[in-house]
């Protein structure tokens, strides 16, 4: 590949030193034919020659053209005085005698044309060369984005949830058995939804109103006095049946979620969440409210305590928007007391 | 008498360990239970234990937090639900530790360590929970943005860029332009350098989604964002960031 290249700028470059010899012969600047192409291949020649010593030497600065003119002009005297030794024994001749002037700058213009010639071409196949490799830094990127969202989204199960869920569930065994088993049963219907990649199921509001208060039941048998809840259902609403709404699956269920991770368990005293439902002739609206420690005064996260926090709101608004276009919105808003709002409006069709 | 206190912040995990230590370590005395960080410390510097079962994941203040300022000669047991670096970062250091859901085998091999073992040197464990808790530089999570009284808040992996424009700075996500008011180097230093990327003066733009980078002859490049009509040009100093390395 290289040697191919390099054989190939010493053609066009022997064939353009044959041409500039010519043409120096018939301006009557050289004594003969023979004298001005020695002459003019010794330059030629000598410039590429310092081309490719330095690029060994500087492989980064290819592309420059101060170097490239250093390169080119140092390759012109070399060359000139090796012309002037070879065709009279005087190295300095062409320096000398009385039509040396005029060569001498025909040499240097011709020299630096083709010096930036040179510099340019390499720019341009850098330049592709850096495009490209940018283009597949990102593409590796990518992979390594869907790497992770795959991993994301099969840990949506918190783990620390999960542990302490089951840990709950033990230590109630001895004591009140009926609870440990009610509670076991949510938590495996719980896991049965959310293992089953339901990612673009459609679901009905009842379904995932049963979803988010054995979420709940679950945290609030965890946290004891430190969560309290409530799911309301707006009078206007009380004429639908929610069995009969279709939503998306597990498109609410996150913001609860976020809700007791980043609000309710970082607060000592804890808090409350309201989740409110409301149907409009042809939008549904889901209010998560809770009364946590809201942002800005969370603790840094510790290196061991691995948070995707936020994520899941990416994640849901990609959603929103690749199920309804413009037609659902999710906004998070503070509250003036304490916490924060996240309000979900969506179609009450969701669009085929 | 050997004493002990318990700290988790889930009521009935306490209870559990209560009840469990009692059957398998009678002669230990549970002399109090904490259900947040804050509490343990106040409890420990008054009853002084001689052990301190700590959870780790805490309001207020993390288990880890709480072993730091506990007297040198405290006995530390961890107990984790999953942390699952902290677990191997406990086995190398000799600290005790228990996963929950505690089991009575691994209490009961972890009661025999307890009553033979001196405590782990306080140094040592300072160590410990430093490369723990090592502060994994926080970036900025959320935006503040609004118009009049309405505050709204944007997760930071919405935006596409910001853009300096005039006093503000428009924040570009895949649906909306957002204002807001702030400086850009402000900005930029609480946001995460290897996702945000500084190409000019004003602008910053998120890395992921660039689509393609286009050198001219004056070293800027011109950048494609996916999904995005616009174009923005990173400056010849920030050219650097697209150079292959």
């Amino acid at each position: 590949m290289l040697w191919k290249r390099h054989l190939l700028i010493f053609l066009v470059n022997t064939i353009s030193c044959i041409l500039i010899a010519v043409f120096i012969k018939t301006q009557n600047l050289a004594p003969s034919y023979t004298k001005a192409l020695i002459v003019s291949l010794c330059i030629g020649w000598s410039v590429q020659l310092t081309f490719t010593i330095f690029s060994r030497f500087f492989p980064n600065q290819s592309t420059s053209y101060l170097l490239g003119l250093v390169q080119s002009v140092i390759g012109l005297l070399v060359g000139m005085l090796l012309g002037g030794f070879l065709i009279s024994g005087n190295a300095l001749l062409v320096f000398l005698t009385p039509y040396a002037n005029n060569g001498f700058f025909f040499s240097l213009f011709f020299a630096v044309v083709g010096g930036t010639v040179v510099v340019t071409l390499m720019r341009l196949k850098e330049q592709k060369q850096e495009i490209l490799e940018f283009e597949a830094n990102q593409l590796r990127q990518e992979v390594t984005l869907s790497e992770t969202k795959l991993q994301f989204l099969q840990a949506q199960i918190e783990p620390h949830f999960l542990f302490n869920t089951l840990s709950n569930i033990t230590s109630l065994i001895p004591t009140e058995p009926l609870l440990a088993e009610k509670s076991l049963i949510n938590l495996t219907g719980l896991l049965r939804i959310k293992f089953d990649g339901s990612q673009n199921k459609v679901s009905t509001l009842a379904d995932e109103l049963w979803l988010i208060r054995t979420y709940l039941d679950l945290h609030n048998m965890r946290l004891g006095k430190r969560l309290k809840f409530e799911i309301v259902i707006n009078k206007s609403a009380e004429g639908f049946d929610l069995a009969s709404i279709n939503v998306p699956s597990l498109l609410i269920q996150p913001l609860v979620e976020n809700a007791i991770q980043h609000g309710i368990e970082p607060s000592i005293l804890g808090g409350s969440i309201r989740v409110l439902v409301d149907i409009e002739s042809n939008k549904v609206l889901v209010k998560v409210i809770d009364t946590g420690i809201g942002i800005g005064v969370e603790q840094p996260i510790n290196a061991i305590m691995t948070s995707h926090a936020g994520i899941g709101l990416s994640n849901i608004r990609a959603r929103l928007s690749a199920i309804y276009g413009e037609n659902a919105s999710l906004k998070i808003t503070e509250n003036k007391d304490a916490g924060i709002t996240a309000t979900l409006i969506m179609l009450r069709e969701v669009p085929e | 008498m050997t004493t002990a206190l318990i700290v988790d912040d889930e009521p009935k995990l306490v209870n559990y360990l209560v009840v469990k230590l009692a059957k398998l370590w009678p002669e230990l005395d549970v002399v109090g239970t904490a259900e947040n960080g804050l509490e343990a410390v106040t409890l420990a510097q008054k009853l002084k234990p001689d052990i301190v079962f700590l959870d780790i994941k805490m309001p207020g203040l993390n288990g880890l937090a709480v072993a730091e300022t506990l007297p040198k000669d405290s006995k530390i047991v961890f107990v984790t639900a999953f942390d699952q670096y902290a677990a191997d970062a406990f086995e190398q250091s000799a600290v005790d530790y228990l996963l929950k859901p505690v089991g009575e085998e691994r209490l009961t091999k972890t009661i025999q360590r307890l009553k033979q073992k001196e405590p782990v040197a306080k140094a040592d464990l300072v160590a410990l929970v430093k490369t723990l808790t090592s502060p994994k530089v926080s970036f900025l999570k959320w935006l503040r943005v609004g118009l009049d009284d309405i505050t709204e808040l944007v997760p930071i992996q919405d935006v596409v860029y910001f853009k300096v424009d005039l006093k503000y700075i428009d924040v570009v996500t895949q649906n909306k332009t957002y204002l807001l008011r702030q400086s850009l180097s402000d900005l930029e230093s609480q946001l995460d350098p290897d996702v945000f990327w500084r190409i000019n003066r004003g602008c910053i733009v998120r890395v992921d989604q660039i689509a393609k980078a286009k050198r001219d002859f004056r070293g800027r490049y011109d950048i494609t964002l996916y999904d995005q009509d616009q174009t923005l040009r990173a400056s010849q100093p920030f050219g650097y960031l697209f150079k292959k390395s």
